[in-house]
């Protein structure tokens, strides 16, 4: 074989070999696409945010973001969060879901800075008092109070006590010493500083008072209304001697102090049931009757699934928790982020529910999904 | 026998491409056949999955629908509740169809395990509120929506609500994941069949060039061969050549270019027995002077001239032998009768004692000769047949020479 044909040889299979490449390579290759980043904002460092953060960062490895989380040291440290917004925008993420620790306008100049770099706003737990959030994934607040005071079956009195109450005062409405005299005790809330604990304290008592009306209807007991309707705020007047709100906690220290004062004091005398609107209050009211020894007297229901809220649910000093879904809450954060990314339309709101969890129903697979939906 | 060799020595190179062609075309059978059930395979998979879910997801919308009715009061609520048992059945089918597919991404199957929590415990809440629906009042009647309190509103927004949209939430997403999984599968697929479509156009590419390389091995070979047996046909040729020379110089005489007695021999033995012919000798007289006055290379030269006037003149009637130094015999031809021959020998002798010229030098010598009227069976051999004719001449010689004689038969 002569020099030229060699090189001929070698030319054509040189050719045939960088086609063959070329369409491997081409066929293989893809142009590199620019993940998209979505900063996730919660308000403290709990387990419930841990699990808000654990679905957000699923939603984002299924989706195809990155997640960049940041907590804020307390439900009212909104100077964190306006710092993470701003971080938020340097770094040029495309969506912000964030849970605000403020319902009123204390992030709105962040947010509209961020809104006017082209970034979309999503709330989760709570919704701020801003016009460009395009959507808000939560519990209702309003429906987890109702929800904890319709399985606080030691709410409801019978006939008698009911009747007893209302007929010790001169004109026919309960008193706070009526109560602690005949209706087995007062209901005691201790709600944490954040404005979900307004709506969480609203929707309890209104349950409760709508079933102590059921009850009094169904035994034949009427109130004197002159022959009117109550209004909402006739209700809450006339049975506000049932309840005694302590003063609002943000720590465990604080609502175990609050708590354990109330249950000593004179108001706190023969309290029935103790409810708390979130982790911390929880815990802290839990401490309390465990540690004044009230476990079998009080009732206690509370907010939430950190981890020693069941422990305290196993050893019966607590005996219910209102369970949010925070791992969905996360999730659906995230998705709804990629929806507005896509440009979909999203409901102003979106309910994620409630669950009430107690000793009876603890290790059902749904309850297992929501106290450990990592593990699951 | 050598022939047989290189033919299957050729055809070789031409088997082995054939059998290379087949293992190319068994290799990219193979890796078409592997491509297309790979894309079997991944079609098949995702119409399944996608056929699951997507029922699961429309018997939920059919649930949430028939809820909404008895939320609403509108139409018959047991007959909705029924339905919407009816249609958690089909949900369960269509979940234990979805476990059943294989090859479900991780991520795909906690989504759905969180969405197949969520409905189930939907089917629950649906199941107490069945129950509860059917309770019986104090009069054994059925309590239906007074079981609720006359008011269906927290039960659906606190209840069976947020069960609702978590689950069309989390199995939408299983969907997306389903979707995205099918994608990076058909992108695998792709690239796989890329790989393999690459992978069959080297084997071609590679087979081809190999086929080029036996080809040209072929050719080269067959080049070779033919050469080799030119080669060997030359060899061939003058081998023979070399050994009709051999030959030719064992009966012929080098110097005259004529017959020498060797092939006399070849020529008559045969017919000593049955012929009858007329052969005759002549020999120079007195030869040796030349050679004594001229030297050998002289005589030689005489000799060769004469030689080659004795094939001119009578090449046509006769065989002509030198068969001694200068002594020559004539096999006259069959048609040449004993008269013709008595006339041809007088013109043989008229011939060799003429002059000639030799190197510029006009040499004439007078010669004798014998003639023989063979009759069949009169020599045994033709030794004693050229014996009869040197006698003959002999004494033709020792007669003072320039004369014939016949060989007389007693």
């Amino acid at each position: 074989m002569d020099k030229s044909t060699m090189k001929k040889l070698f030319r054509s299979a040189a050719v045939c070999t960088l086609s063959a490449t070329m369409l491997f390579a081409g066929s293989c290759g893809r142009p590199e696409q620019k993940r998209e980043k979505i900063a996730v904002i919660t308000k403290q460092d709990i387990s419930f945010w841990a699990d808000v953060e654990s679905g957000a960062k699923d939603a984002g490895k299924e989706l195809g973001f990155d997640i960049i989380y940041n907590v804020a040291t307390s439900d009212n440290d909104y100077a964190s969060q306006i710092e993470f917004i701003n971080n938020a925008i340097k770094d040029d993420v495309d969506a912000i879901v964030i849970a605000p620790n403020s319902s009123d306008t204390e992030l709105n100049e962040a947010f509209a800075k961020a809104e006017a770099a082209g970034i979309k706003l999503i709330n989760i737990n709570s919704r701020a008092n801003y016009d460009g959030i395009i959507s808000c994934v939560s519990s209702s607040d309003l429906d987890g109070g109702s929800v904890a005071a319709r399985h606080s079956a030691t709410s409801v009195l019978g006939a008698d006590d009911l009747r007893a109450v209302f007929s010790s005062s001169a004109e026919n409405k309960p008193t706070l010493e009526a109560v602690q005299e005949y209706g087995k005790g007062a209901i005691a809330i201790l709600g944490h500083t954040a404005q979900t604990a307004n709506d969480r304290i609203k929707g309890y008592k209104s349950e409760c008072i709508e079933q102590i009306l059921t009850q009094m209807a169904a035994d034949g007991l009427s109130v004197d209304n002159g022959g009117k309707q109550l209004t909402e705020e006739q209700k809450e007047a006339m049975f506000q001697p049932f309840f005694i709100e302590c003063n609002r906690c943000s720590t465990i220290d604080a609502s175990y102090e609050e708590a354990k004062k109330i249950l000593t004091g004179a108001d706190g005398k023969n309290i029935r049931t103790f409810y708390a609107t979130n982790t911390n209050t929880t815990l802290g009211v839990c401490k309390a009757v465990e540690e004044l020894g009230l476990s079998d007297k009080v009732f206690v229901v509370g907010f939430n699934s950190d981890e020693q809220e069941i422990n305290y649910l196993r050893n019966r000093v607590l005996d219910g928790l209102v369970v949010q879904n925070p791992y969905s809450i996360g999730y659906v954060g995230v998705s709804y982020a990629k929806k507005a990314l896509d440009g979909q339309r999203l409901p102003k709101s979106l309910d994620t529910g409630v669950t009430f969890v107690s000793s009876d129903n603890l290790n059902d697979d749904y309850v297992q999904l929501l106290l450990h939906p990592d593990t699951y | 026998m050598a022939k047989t060799n290189s033919k299957s020595s050729t055809s070789t190179p031409y088997i082995f491409a054939a059998i290379l062609l087949a293992v190319i075309y068994i290799i990219n059978t193979f890796l078409v056949e592997s491509i297309y059930a790979s894309n079997s395979k991944v079609s098949k998979s995702t119409s399944e999955t996608m056929s699951a879910i997507n029922r699961m997801n429309s018997e939920l919308e059919i649930v949430n629908g028939n809820v909404l009715r008895i939320v609403a009061n509108v139409g018959d609520a047991t007959q909705a509740a029924d339905d919407a048992t009816l249609n958690f059945e089909n949900i369960r089918d269509a979940m234990a169809d979805f476990e059943e597919i294989e090859d479900m991404s991780d991520t795909a199957k906690k989504r759905y395990n969180h969405a197949k929590a969520i409905i189930l415990t939907y089917n629950e809440k649906l199941q107490d509120f069945r129950n509860a629906w059917n309770q019986q009042g104090k009069n054994g009647e059925v309590l239906g929506r007074e079981a609720f309190g006359g008011d269906m509103k927290a039960l659906y927004t606190q209840d069976i609500y947020p069960l609702q949209v978590t689950a069309s939430e989390m199995l939408t997403a299983t969907i997306d994941i389903v979707n995205q999984d099918t994608g990076k599968k058909m992108a695998a697929n792709a690239k796989r069949s890329y790989v393999l479509m690459t992978m069959m156009l080297l084997v071609t590419i590679l087979g081809e060039i190999a086929i080029f390389f036996i080809a040209r091995r072929a050719k080269k070979a067959k080049l070779e061969l033919e050469e080799r047996e030119r080669n060997l046909a030359e060899v061939d040729a003058k081998l023979k050549s070399t050994r009709q020379k051999a030959s030719d110089l064992a009966v012929m005489n080098v110097l005259t270019g004529m017959k020498n007695r060797y092939a006399l021999d070849n020529d008559v033995s045969e017919r000593l027995e049955s012929d009858r012919f007329n052969i005759a000798v002549f020999d120079m007289d007195n030869f040796r002077s030349i050679n004594d006055t001229y030297g050998y290379d002289f005589g030689d030269e005489y000799l060769a001239t004469v030689a080659e006037k004795l094939k001119d003149e009578f090449g046509n009637v006769a065989e002509i032998y030198n068969i001694t130094g200068n002594e020559f015999c004539f096999l006259f031809n069959k048609e040449i009768s004993e008269s013709q021959a008595m006339g041809i020998v007088q013109n043989i002798q008229a011939v060799m004692s003429s002059p000639f010229e030799v190197l510029n030098l006009a040499v004439q010598l007078p010669c004798s000769g014998a003639v023989y009227h063979y009759l069949p069976g009169d020599c045994l051999n033709v030794n004693s047949l050229l014996v009869k004719l040197d006698t003959a001449m002999r004494s033709a010689k020792m007669n003072g020479g320039n004369m014939i004689n016949t060989v007389v038969n007693i």
